[in-house]
């Protein structure tokens, strides 16, 4: 991650003459945080131990980071991880099932992640996996350029040029997160067949 | 000259005040001018304050050797801000237009391309 990550706060810092690297950097961690909370880039399966009677459940990311959405709730011996029952998260890393499970089951929780740690905005080098700025650089070159250009008094301010930037990181995040959506896989449809036990038609679409 | 303690950024603004020596105005005044430098650019800049937004550092003439907090890039505008501030005072030796440009320098340079 670090020479990726040193390479954009470099690459920022010329479209941004007089921009601190310190600012630079906790611009980039906030910027990080919208693209991976709007496009769910960034997912880890985290593992259910089912019990009979048990409808509510935690689940517990690493250290700095936090979970966004419940994507996909699917049984780890199912290759081809359907929903296994209906379920909601009211809070992050609270998991409710709809009804109560009858059998001992270990299930997958597969949740989209951000990194949260603000104290120090250079951690983004070490929580967040090096693929994601590698696939996404321009986008977030675009990101970054715009938000540090759309800030007030300083010596690289710009409001126009900064907008146009942000204009193409948006677009960037609406690709990628439809990249996301399809899984990486290209042209991949975006219908699916309906799952059991599943009311939401954004789940169905894969959304 | 590397800028790295409160008394290099001192030592320039004499020469620019044209008081290498020393004579004309004391280490007291430089060092309070250099503190309400430091306040100005937590005004203007919070962004090179980020750590410490209620806590800028202010120096005393004790700390003449001690290393200074502030970004590199920024110090000539520092020391423009600290010649214009002494050039403010009330002294048969100053110049009311040249401590304007001394701090619209300061200025600008801060907060544009300068």
């Amino acid at each position: 991650m670090s020479a990726e990550f040193d390479r954009l706060i470099a690459d920022a810092s010329v479209h941004a003459p007089g921009a601190l690297p310190s600012g630079i950097e906790a611009e980039l961690f906030m910027l990080l945080r919208d693209f991976l909370q709007q496009t769910n880039a960034w997912q880890m399966g985290f593992d259910l131990c089912i019990v009979p009677g048990t409808r509510c459940y935690t689940i517990t990311p690493g250290n700095g980071v936090a979970i966004k959405s419940l994507l996909c709730l699917f049984d780890s011996e199912d290759i081809d991880k359907r929903w296994v029952t209906a379920a909601s998260m009211p809070t992050p890393g609270t998991i409710m099932l709809a009804r109560d499970p009858s059998l001992d089951a270990c299930w997958v929780a597969q949740c989209s992640v951000y990194a949260v740690d603000g104290s120090n905005p250079s951690d983004c080098k070490r929580l967040i996996p090096s693929w994601v700025l590698s696939m996404y650089y321009d986008t977030l070159f675009q990101g970054l350029v715009g938000r540090l250009q759309t800030q007030p008094l300083k010596p690289y301010s710009n409001t126009q040029l900064g907008a146009a930037h942000l204009r193409a990181y948006y677009s960037g995040r609406g690709l990628a997160r439809a990249t996301v959506a399809r899984q990486n896989v290209h042209n991949a449809p975006t219908w699916g067949y309906p799952q059991a036990g599943i009311a939401n038609v954004g789940r169905q679409r894969g959304v | 000259m590397a800028f790295r303690t409160v008394g290099d950024i001192i030592t320039e603004a004499r020469v620019l005040l044209q008081d290498v020596a020393g004579e004309r105005y004391t280490d007291a005044q430089m060092v309070q001018a250099l503190n309400e430098g430091l306040l100005e650019t937590r005004r203007l800049r919070p962004d090179m304050y980020r750590d410490r937004l209620s806590n800028v550092p202010q120096y005393t003439t004790a700390d003449l050797s001690t290393y200074i907090v502030y970004e590199q890039m920024y110090v000539p505008a520092l020391i423009n801000f600290v010649t214009g501030r002494i050039q403010m005072q009330d002294d048969e030796a100053n110049s009311d237009g040249r401590a304007v440009v001394f701090i619209n320098t300061f200025l600008s340079k801060l907060t544009g391309l300068g």
